[in-house]
């Protein structure tokens, strides 16, 4: 009994600190931005266990004051979080306290990768957050875990910075990924409240700063884009996911690799000079021949739209050809036909 | 695509990512000498070290003392841009199932473990190749 009574006296102490808190926001609440919106606050909600009786103790408090007009406060001022992710090293997320955890997945989704592609939204898979042991699953339905994500606020969570979140997405895969709270803004006074949530991706750019610009050497203009045409297509107008690391990583024998989600381009091998470093990118991979192609016996015909361009083996990678198709003639022999797409 | 330039082209290279194509494919094609493609008198002899000199050195062709070596991570969703410019060495890659020899091996080898030079992203002024080229020589040169 007595052990009831003691965790009965931590929770009113918690309310208590907690309707502190909240007095001390609206006194530095200026009177014109006070909202009349009615707040409800559950300060705290506690189980109470003993060994030989459960009783639940439930506080919450409504308060609804008013000013010296008569219109009623608001009394709880969201703070602005702002997480990162660690598969994205740009993504700065900021949330609202108020916002819930399916709005943190909602708002990760959007602004990086996630999922198969890098495509997939908050309502595409199944998926849960796991934090402080506890999982806040996405679903109305419950799988692992009484918690729903969509009606836990961040606030709930009592986060602190340097938190981190573990978001498994899709059931039965192994996709994780690690969001942590970075900082805590309280001053919201300068922000707009509708522009949450956002991505306010990093950026430091040098006051020194000045783009660069070379100059021409030859007598006609000197532009990368027309030199490297192949190349500069593929990674500013075919993919709309494009990543392009160039040079070499650390030590690891890498000196590039490309991906725009439906090409991979990677060289193991450090070339001579700049040129050739992007040509290796701009010739190895868009050699490439656009129509079809036919294998009969060891001789392979290329055919394009309009004439046979080849009869040697066509430059034509695996990922490229869309469809084969078996053609057995009457003589026995093995014919492919070959669908290829640029 | 593994591209294999022909001047470092080794036994072992081509029995490594060569071994693995199809008849009728080529996923790890030989790539010639630029002049090859361009044609000598069609286009004069670039020198990229010569117009991008920070670069040549970020890259670890020729020495600056104000620019390590290092590599160009850009990324692009949509219409947004991010460039880092890192130096350092990477963080090791979890095991992969993908098959070797493929383009896939060259996969998450670019994360840095260090903070990187430069960490630009949202406003950029890229459109193109020469463009990211230039973006990334200027700030090098605030080093």
């Amino acid at each position: 009994m007595q052990s009831v009574i003691d965790e009965n006296e931590k929770v009113l102490a918690s309310a208590k600190r907690t309707f502190d808190m909240i007095s001390e926001a609206m006194k530095s609440t200026s009177s014109s931005s006070l909202a009349t919106k009615r707040t409800k606050i559950d300060t705290t909600t506690t189980v109470l266990k003993n060994d030989t009786n459960l009783s639940t103790t439930t506080i919450s408090s409504i308060v609804t004051p008013t000013n010296a007009t008569g219109n009623k406060k608001q009394l709880t001022r969201p703070t602005i979080l702002t997480f990162t992710a660690a598969h994205d090293r740009f993504a700065r997320l900021q949330l609202l306290s108020t916002h819930t955890l399916y709005d943190l997945v909602s708002t990760l989704c959007k602004h990086t990768s996630i999922g198969y592609e890098g495509a997939d939204g908050p309502d595409d898979h199944l998926w849960y957050i796991t934090y402080n042991g506890l999982e806040y699953e996405s679903s109305d339905i419950e799988c692992q875990s009484p918690l729903r994500a969509n009606q836990t606020r961040l606030v709930d969570l009592s986060l602190k910075e340097g938190s981190t979140m573990k978001l498994t997405y899709d059931y039965g895969t192994t996709s994780q990924y690690d969001i942590t709270l970075v900082s805590v803004d309280e001053d919201l006074n300068s922000q707009d409240i509708t522009s949450f949530t956002r991505n306010r991706p990093r950026s430091v750019m040098p006051a020194s700063y000045k783009k660069y610009e070379p100059e021409n050497t030859h007598t006609t203009p000197f532009n990368l884009d027309e030199l490297f045409k192949n190349l500069n297509t593929w990674i500013f107008e075919k993919g709309s996911n494009v990543s392009v690391n160039l040079f070499q990583g650390g030590r690891k024998k890498n000196f590039g690799h490309m991906d725009n989600q439906f090409t991979m381009l990677y060289l193991p091998v450090k070339p001579n000079d700049l040129v050739n470093w992007l040509n290796c990118f701009n010739v190895g991979k868009f050699k490439v021949y656009d129509g079809m192609f036919i294998s009969y016996n060891h001789l392979m015909i290329h055919i394009s739209h309009t004439h046979i361009l080849s009869l040697s083996q066509p430059q034509v990678s695996s990922q490229q050809v869309s469809r084969r198709m078996d053609m057995n003639t009457t003589l026995g022999s093995q014919w492919y036909l070959f669908l290829v797409q640029s | 695509m593994v591209p294999l330039p022909r001047s470092k082209l080794t036994t072992q290279l081509s029995s490594k990512y060569k071994s693995n194509e199809r008849r009728g494919f080529c996923d790890a094609p030989i790539v010639e000498e630029y002049s090859y493609y361009k044609g000598e008198e069609d286009s004069p002899t670039i020198n990229l070290e010569k117009l991008f000199p920070k670069i040549a050195a970020l890259a670890g062709i020729t020495k600056d003392k104000n620019v390590p070596k290092g590599w160009i991570s850009f990324t692009k969703r949509g219409d947004q841009c991010s460039l880092a410019i890192c130096k350092g060495i990477t963080a090791e890659p979890k095991k992969s199932k993908a098959p070797k020899g493929l383009a896939f091996e060259g996969k998450n080898q670019h994360t840095p473990v260090e903070d990187p030079l430069f960490k630009i992203s949202g406003n950029l002024d890229i459109h193109g190749l020469h463009d990211l080229f230039c973006v990334v020589e200027g700030l090098l040169m605030t080093l």
